[in-house]
């Protein structure tokens, strides 16, 4: 019972990651129509920028390091945005797909030279600490990815529902001629999703770089596994990216702890392709995600 | 006044889609916009609001101006901003988004942007309910579920959101049944009691004429013909071609209207 019970909380836990990461891939995808390619290295800058602003660099108090590191990030994303993909609208939206991976891949080998490929500690708070609940020893990392999780939906959501930028965002996804004709800056709806895609990702960073992983640039690849979740989702549904995501870190999770019972079937790395399958599966039965418009002929 | 003034519009770089086209629409006035499919009806209104861009087209030649400024160059969202809204044809409503959601957007931009203040959106929102009454019922139905005539109405009050001096209307009836749509053309012309000049495209000339008190008529992308709404009314072409009568005022029966399938051409 408390084993069944630690998995289902870390697979809740990777689940939040995912759905954060898929979060961010559906906002950029419904502002501009754009796959953004470079997301997985935006949670890169969360969990690496975090040790030049942290205890490991500039020695500023982890609060502070914390906020840096999300206004960087964002100001990043929203850079590349000014400087190539609004200068890029028009053209293929292939051609702007494949310059965003040139732009993930670029952030990775920069990161890569200045901070190495070593695995280093982020040094967070809570560091290895864990509490203990009944049988169950649950890591403080996982407790405090599920409450961030739950806190930065609920504001994202409330932000979608109630603000007029909010508002505005999904009009604008709608229509975008018709959002501009009502006066609907589009520029800074387009900024406004980049920025907010790319602080929420600094934050997934940040979690999955924390005990007992750590911060490496491998740590992308496992971001890439949440285009799974964001397409799971129907990719332009943000209810579908959360459910995306808890359904893959669920799946993840529970084939991990039980494939050393089948091995001689599936090997010992079936867990990291477990969220394709769950994918294959659902497309089969729904082509266009669970929540997905079916109607969206782009990309 | 906002003013086109001998402006030609190129499409792609290649297509010409207005040539020389000269307009004007005086501060509380109300101007039809008449023409076949293809006249460049659109066009114009795109070139007045800004929204040029979205369809790879410029103004190459002329000139577009509000109150004397040039309109050229100008993003779509501050045309807006500067008090000249278009309500697109076919309605262009926000679909997943609810009636009062629809209304709230656009009140991003506009003259005299509310800013954060409460109580000024809520005064907002009041003002066109009250423009627009049967909306106020709505306001909590997902767009995309409204009939037409209700989808229309909402196009209109969420262009008014935005407080504007100058409303450009594209084919507001189009797809309409007659009962729907005359009901709807009251409201519009109730609009101007708000010192809101109206810009209407049809290719319903009479319903237009109603609401104006100018009239120009548009052909392949030229201004054929410019009057008061008396005289165009008067004007046995309009009335043949536009309006549907003939001489003497009677219906032509369906054997004239055979013989009028060409084309009239005035510039010819």
């Amino acid at each position: 019972m408390a084993a069944l019970f630690q998995l289902v909380v870390s697979g809740v836990a990777l689940g939040c990651i995912y759905a954060l990461v898929a979060l961010g891939f559906v906002l950029i995808f419904r502002a501009t129509g754009v796959l953004n390619f470079a997301h997985p290295e935006f949670l890169l800058l969360g969990a690496y920028l975090i040790l030049t602003f942290g205890s490991a660099g500039l020695g500023l108090p982890w609060g502070l390091a914390l906020i840096a590191t999300i206004v960087v990030t964002a100001l990043i994303a929203v850079s590349f945005n000014a400087v190539v993909i609004r200068r890029m609208m028009g053209q293929p939206l292939f051609a702007i797909v494949i310059v965003t991976l040139g732009f993930g891949i670029a952030l990775r080998q920069i990161i890569s030279v200045l901070y190495g490929d070593a695995p280093r500690a982020i040094g967070s708070p809570w560091g290895a600490a864990t509490v203990t609940v009944g049988e169950a020893t649950i890591t403080w990392t996982n407790l405090i990815t599920i409450i961030v999780t739950v806190l930065i939906v609920g504001a994202f959501l409330a932000f979608n529902r109630f603000s007029a930028y909010g508002i505005g965002m999904r009009a604008a996804a709608f229509d975008e001629e018709a959002a501009a004709a009502v006066g609907i800056p589009n520029r800074r709806i387009h900024m406004l999703a980049w920025a907010l895609a790319a602080a929420i990702a600094a934050i997934a960073g940040l979690l999955l770089a924390s005990f007992p992983r750590s911060a490496v640039p491998e740590l992308s690849f496992v971001a890439l596994r949440a285009i799974p979740a964001a397409v799971l989702g129907g990719f332009d549904s943000v209810a579908g990216a959360l459910v995306g995501g808890m359904l893959i870190g669920l799946a993840e999770v529970s084939v991990l702890s039980t494939q050393s019972g089948y091995a001689d079937v599936v090997g010992t790395n079936f867990h990291l392709v477990s969220a394709y399958v769950v994918l294959l599966a659902v497309l089969w039965v729904r082509p266009h995600g669970l929540f997905g418009t079916p109607e969206i002929e782009r990309v | 006044m906002l003013r086109a003034e001998g402006v030609e519009v190129v499409y792609g770089g290649r297509v010409v889609g207005l040539h020389s086209v000269t307009l004007e629409l005086p501060p509380a006035g109300a101007v039809a916009l008449l023409g076949a499919n293809g006249a460049g009806k659109t066009t114009l209104l795109r070139a007045l609001s800004g929204l040029l861009t979205f369809h790879d087209a410029e103004v190459r030649k002329g000139q577009v101006s509000l109150e004397g400024e040039s309109l050229l160059d100008v993003a779509p969202e501050q045309v807006v901003g500067r008090g000249v809204v278009v309500v697109l044809e076919g309605r262009r409503v926000f679909e997943p988004l609810t009636v009062e959601e629809n209304l709230r957007a656009a009140m991003l931009g506009g003259q005299g942007r509310a800013g954060r203040s409460g109580s000024m959106d809520t005064d907002r929102l009041d003002w066109v309910y009250g423009l627009l009454p049967p909306l106020r019922h709505l306001r909590g139905r997902r767009a995309g579920f409204l009939s037409g005539g209700e989808q229309q109405m909402l196009a209109i009050g969420r262009a008014m959101m935005t407080r504007p001096s100058y409303l450009l209307l594209d084919e507001p009836t189009l797809g309409l049944a007659p009962t729907v749509a005359g009901p709807l053309m009251e409201f519009v012309a109730g609009l101007r009691e708000q010192g809101t000049a109206l810009l209407v495209v049809e290719q319903n000339a009479g319903t237009a004429l109603d609401v104006a008190d100018h009239g120009y008529i548009l052909e392949s992308g030229r201004v054929v013909m410019d009057k008061p709404s008396d005289a165009l009314r008067r004007d046995p072409d309009v009335m043949e071609f536009y309006l549907g009568v003939g001489e003497g005022g009677q219906e032509g029966s369906l054997r004239e209207v055979k013989r009028y399938r060409r084309r009239k051409r005035w510039y010819s």
